[in-house]
């Protein structure tokens, strides 16, 4: 990481010597991440509501009914950029953007005694990343194509209660012990993707960013050290980051060279 | 910027939220095995009952559901009954089988449960007064535990005559030096390590004791 850390440095101070143009943006948009291990879990907790809801739907002594989860894949993204025009064609720079996506659920059922289901989970990360950027096509509209490597910090928060009503006459397998806490973990991951930017005025221009991510999180621990076992199966979960997003940026562009001509989109 | 540049952008944003909505949908790549067990905790020997048709595997088709029962037993089949004669904790495991080869597993834990000896145990020689029966103080009573009873063997036989002296063993004698009301206590351990108690109340009736070998010498009238 600090040899990761030491190159960005490095080019974002070393860059603006060689005084092309430089492109701030700012944006965000909605982002779809693949999370299976998450989701294979919410599909146990989904099953285990959905047959306690039919169980108890025509149960005479029984009343109540939970909603099911949404899947943990979709969410938003923020992005801050910026990159250094070397020419009409090249850029590279850096990017830092946060992502979260959540889901949620509570009922109870009402019978002998009130049984509580409530699931809260929410997946944020932070990622900073060395990017690039070239552009193909420019005319008037500018395509471009994106990659970046980078590190990703992410943080995955859960509260799970999960009481079976005593009138259920069977046990279940699969169904999660109360826990709660926050886990932490971090990967190195890639994005490619391709944009299509506009220009507005003279040196702001806004964009469309449509990225590939891929990355995986190996594992999750909390400050104590332990493993993350969101669904309590004994198995820790990894987060498998891949996923689309598409962002809408706009973007601020500076001429740095010394023959002023400044505020000139690349 | 022109509107045919703004449509452009438009267009391309709508149709890339489009895609990327698309993708939202999480499609599992292996079945979610779940199952339900009636009872999960019973007196030895009893029949389990196993339902796994709460799985389900949205991608495919479940093809095979394998059991693991615990305690060397196995069986196949969404349904299946299972009998423990043995107490323990046993971890049953569902396996499933998708029809593209993916498995996965939960497990529950079975608690078979030893039951209990009963203990129980007569004593004389004891007379019958008004209803109750009464014995004598110094004198010396015969008690016999050995029709306590288990589904195994009873294994150790603990005695508390509730005057401070304790015994071993099915049958025991004792006496009782000075007059009152004691609760004899039996606890018997069966060859699984359960116990049970078994509590009679004695009221002996007489003098004190006066004998050289008492301790504190006794009372002579």
């Amino acid at each position: 990481m600090k040899g990761l850390a030491s190159v960005v440095c490095a080019i974002l101070l070393a860059v603006p010597a060689l005084a092309g143009t430089l492109e701030l943006s700012l944006g965000g948009g909605p982002a779809a991440t693949s999370l299976d291990d998450f989701n294979s879990s919410i599909l146990v907790f989904n099953a285990l509501i959905e047959h306690l809801n039919e169980t108890f739907d025509v149960h005479p002594d029984v009343a109540g009914t939970v909603p099911t989860l949404a899947p943990l894949t979709s969410g938003w993204t923020l992005c801050a950029a910026e990159r250094y025009w070397l020419g009409e064609v090249f850029a590279f720079g850096a990017t830092l953007s946060f992502a979260r996506c959540t889901t949620a659920t509570r009922g109870q059922y009402h019978g002998a005694e009130t049984s509580t289901i409530s699931v809260d989970a929410a997946l944020q990360t932070v990622e900073a990343a060395v990017a690039a950027r070239i552009t193909f096509l420019d005319v008037g509209l500018r395509l471009s194509l994106d990659a970046s490597l980078g590190y990703t910090h992410a943080t995955f928060a859960h509260e799970v209660v999960f009481e079976i009503p005593s009138e259920y006459p069977s046990a279940i397998s699969g169904v999660p012990p109360s826990s709660e806490g926050r886990h932490t973990g971090g990967t190195i991951g890639i994005h490619v993707g391709f944009s299509i930017a506009v220009p507005i005025v003279s040196g702001l221009s806004t964009e469309v960013v449509v990225a590939y991510r891929t990355a995986k999180v190996p594992g999750f621990r909390n400050a104590a050290g332990e493993s993350l076992d969101f669904d309590g199966n004994g198995t820790p979960e990894s987060a498998n980051l891949a996923g689309l997003a598409v962002q809408l940026r706009f973007s601020l562009a500076m001429n740095l060279s010394l023959d002023g001509e400044n505020g000139e989109t690349p | 910027m022109s509107k045919a540049r703004l449509w452009s952008l438009a267009g391309t944003a709508i149709l890339v939220v489009a895609a990327v909505g698309g993708c939202m949908k999480f499609t599992p790549s292996s079945p979610q095995a779940l199952f339900t067990a009636t009872p999960v905790e019973h007196l030895i020997p009893f029949t389990a009952s196993f339902d796994g048709s709460l799985s389900e595997y949205t991608a495919g088709e479940i093809v095979s559901y394998m059991w693991n029962f615990g305690d060397g037993g196995a069986a196949t089949g969404v349904l299946t009954d299972h009998t423990y004669d043995e107490d323990g904790v046993y971890t049953v495991t569902l396996t499933v089988i998708g029809s593209d080869g993916s498995t996965s597993s939960t497990r529950l834990d079975v608690r078979a449960l030893n039951p209990l000896p009963t203990a129980s145990f007569s004593y004389s020689p004891k007379s019958n007064m008004e209803g109750e029966y009464i014995v004598g103080a110094n004198e010396w009573l015969y008690f016999d535990g050995s029709e306590s009873c288990d589904d195994g063997n009873v294994v150790a036989y603990d005695w508390n005559f509730g005057d401070g002296e304790y015994a071993t063993g099915p049958q025991a004698e004792h006496r009782y030096l000075y007059p009152g009301t004691y609760n004899v206590v039996l606890t018997v351990t069966d060859n699984d390590g359960g116990q049970s108690s078994f509590v009679e109340r004695i009221q002996v009736l007489g003098g004190p004791p006066c004998n050289a070998d008492v301790p504190n010498g006794g009372t002579c009238p």
